[in-house]
């Protein structure tokens, strides 16, 4: 004669199932968190590579236009005549450079003599003190840059002055 | 029956193993045979960065990690609009913006820079080359030859307190001869020797072995002169002729930087059949013309301005006409730039040009007004 | 007894799986606390190399671009503030800069705490200490102690803050000898 199933043998059925169904949700949370958690990682993994990309290009633009003859007397020493020459060329001059400094950088030098900004063009020079290349006129446009100290060769006078030098990369 | 809570513990241990597994995966793949290729453009990546830091600071280094892997397919490469890369046959490395002049193998490399200094301007090159003999076959002993000699010995590395070597020597017919300083003869050292003494040598018919470079020098180069290695005829009016073994083109060189881009990339043949020099001396005239031009259009700018400023102030009065005829040859040097530059008359009025760039710079400094770059 | 014994038996059996399931928990939120501490101290450092090659580029240029400006006076002991600093060191202390009236030591530390101080008005402010010290030789003042030329906040070397130095030289030939001096300069984030 077989055993008749007691009411509690139903419960504890359906208490098992209840573990097993609570046990894949559980699984199923920690498998689907570390999913997310990986593809954050992905994600800033990339972001962290295209920001040390960034900025390893403005830093090697920093050196390459600071040792450039094209506007330097000496290493970290800007002519302001080349680089009023340099300006003079206009945007046409950007689009040259691509082939020597890259894509997508910019440059603004200023003196510090105390006085007003004035940009340096073919009139005003040389009683002007700040030059800018590649600058994008849209205020909007993001990008990445850093200040550095340099000096400026002033050449009718023919003096050193002190002044910062802006690099970035247009993002 | 396995109980809930062992199944738990199996499937839990499962998924956080996998998660260690992906990290690991991804971090080791670079050094795991089949992925080979990742490592070969590391190697190369951190020999752009070795050839932009010798560029800036200017000490000589030398390179081991292209000991790894045979980079003999690598050479230096410009399409335009695209800027400078190095291609090989697994990859390329683009924007290599440092004017290079490279040649690899499965060596370490020497690192090194040199200029072309017009005193309005300096050309800097980077040049990256392993161990290499060069050895000059003068065979005539002009002043002219003996110059050749020393330029192209001036712009090669010093390799004094490094591992890696770049030594010279002569051939004279059948024999190569190599210990002329007491030992192996080392930039400063040749120099020293090139001042001291001159004699012609007679053809070389020597065995060249791998690892040695000839450089001949003789009015009679000319196609298939020469067995081995590059062969100039010296220069008339500032430019000259030049040849490389296995190539059947006529080079025309301007500077020393044009015979080294020959020396340097050597007679190996690609599949298509072209030298490596002679890609390389390609890529050379590209990267020069289009840096001169943009120099000589900024300097052209700079002396008509600064003419001005002194002119109108009174200064400097004596310059003002220099300074004006400076700037007219600077414009015809960038206009001539728009032309064949490795066509022989284009050349020579170049070379003329910039020789006489060089001297009114000079006449500039010599008078106060300017200063050498 | 016996059922009072069994009852006793499994609810330590049900006490013993309760504190393993718990001890497992508090494993598993363990083991992902570590990996979070390991990815945020991963992204900090990435921050801190970056940082510190722009901060020892900036030092160094900021030292170099102060060495090298002209004082605005035409003597030729006192033409940049390296020719004022190595004056300070080879001249008598009473030495003057033509058409200045100054001393050399006085106008290098006028020259310099200006260029130091346009500099922090861009950047944000920052403690600096420049020093001067020969090389391979020993200068004395007039009393006979070793002559030490320092300018800015003298606090800054022993202080426990994050620093930044660059180093020059500075050459000076006198007859027929040549001495150097070494010109260190320390800067650090005011807070």
């Amino acid at each position: 004669m077989s055993k008749r199933p007691k009411p509690s043998d139903g419960r504890k059925g359906q208490a098992s199932i209840m573990e097993y169904i609570m046990l894949t949700f559980f699984i199923l949370v920690v498998i689907l968190g570390l999913l997310f958690f990986l593809s954050w990682w992905q994600f800033s993994q990339l972001g962290m590579e295209e920001h040390k990309i960034n900025t390893e290009k403005v830093f090697f633009t920093a050196r390459y236009v600071s040792s450039s003859p094209y506007f330097v007397k000496e290493n970290s020493v800007f002519d302001d005549a080349k680089l009023t020459a340099a300006m003079n060329m206009g945007k046409n001059l950007c689009t040259r450079m691509e082939s020597v400094f890259g894509y997508n950088w910019f440059i603004r030098i200023k003196v510090f003599d105390g006085d007003v900004e004035i940009p340096c063009s073919w009139s005003s020079y040389p009683d002007c003190n700040s030059w800018e290349f590649c600058t994008d006129t849209k205020d909007d446009r993001k990008s990445t840059s850093r200040i550095l100290p340099v000096n400026i060769y002033r050449k009718i006078s023919e003096q050193n002055g002190v002044g910062t030098m802006e690099v970035g990369i247009y993002i | 029956m396995i109980s809930i809570y062992r199944m738990f513990q199996i499937i839990f241990g499962i998924v956080v193993s996998v998660f260690i597994l992906y990290f690991l995966i991804q971090y080791t793949a670079n050094y795991a045979g089949f992925q080979k290729d990742v490592q070969k453009i590391k190697i190369l990546r951190n020999l752009k960065t070795t050839t932009e830091s010798v560029y800036t600071y200017g000490n000589p280094v030398v390179f081991t990690d292209t000991t790894m892997y045979d980079f003999s397919s690598c050479y230096m490469s410009v399409v335009e609009p695209n800027p400078p890369e190095i291609r090989c046959d697994f990859s390329q490395i683009g924007s290599v913006f440092i004017p290079t002049l490279l040649s690899l193998g499965k060596s370490m490399v020497v690192v090194d820079s040199s200029e072309l200094n017009l005193g309005w301007y300096v050309m800097r090159w980077v040049v990256v080359m392993p161990r290499t003999k060069i050895i000059f076959n003068p065979m005539e002993s002009s002043p002219q030859v003996w110059n050749i000699m020393k330029n192209i010995t001036g712009l090669l590395p010093a390799t004094d307190n490094l591992e890696e070597k770049v030594t010279f020597g002569f051939c004279d017919g059948n024999e190569i001869i190599e210990n002329i300083c007491g030992g192996d003869c080392e930039k400063y050292g040749f120099l020293e020797v090139l001042e001291t003494s001159r004699a012609q040598a007679n053809k070389c018919t020597a065995y060249i072995p791998n690892g040695y470079t000839l450089i001949t020098i003789s009015s009679q180069c000319r196609m298939g002169f020469s067995e081995s290695g590059v062969c100039i005829v010296p220069p008339s009016q500032g430019a000259g002729l030049a040849y490389l073994y296995e190539s059947g083109e006529e080079f025309v060189y301007k500077d020393y930087f044009d015979i080294l881009a020959l020396v340097i990339g050597g007679s190996r043949k690609d599949v298509f059949g072209k030298t490596a020099g002679e890609r390389l001396y390609s890529y050379k005239n590209d990267i020069w013309k289009d840096r001169m031009s943009i120099a000589a259009g900024i300097m052209k700018q700079r002396m008509l301005l600064v003419s001005g400023r002194y002119q109108a102030a009174g200064e400097y009065m004596d310059c003002v006409p220099i300074y004006m005829s400076l700037s007219g040859v600077l414009g015809s040097i960038e206009t001539t730039l728009k032309g064949d530059i490795t066509n022989p008359s284009v050349a020579r009025n170049l070379a003329v040009m910039l020789s006489e760039s060089k001297t009114l710079h000079s006449s500039l400094v010599n008078l106060g007004c300017e200063y050498y770059v | 007894m016996i059922l009072k014994r069994r009852m006793e038996a499994i609810s330590e059996r049900k006490e013993g799986r309760r504190s393993k399931a718990q001890s497992s928990m508090i494993l598993m939120v363990i083991v992902v606390l570590i990996f979070m501490a390991l990815v945020i101290f991963l992204l900090s450092i990435a921050q801190t190399v970056s940082s510190n090659e722009y901060m020892n580029m900036y030092t160094h240029n900021l030292l170099l671009s102060i060495l090298r400006a002209d004082t605005g006076s035409n003597d030729p002991e006192c033409k940049y503030v390296s020719d004022l600093i190595s004056c300070s060191f080879f001249r008598p202390s009473g030495y003057q800069c033509s058409g200045l009236e100054m001393t050399c030591q006085d106008l290098a530390r006028t020259r310099i705490e200006y260029y130091m101080s346009k500099y922090a008005e861009l950047q944000g402010s920052f403690n600096y200490l420049l020093t001067v010290t020969p090389r391979g030789f020993i200068a004395r003042t007039g009393e006979g102690e070793a002559l030490k030329i320092e300018f800015g906040d003298t606090t800054l070397k022993s202080a426990k803050v994050q620093k930044w130095s660059a180093n020059e030289l500075i050459q000076r030939v006198s007859g027929m000898s040549e001495y150097y001096i070494t010109v260190n300069l320390i800067i650090s984030v005011k807070d």
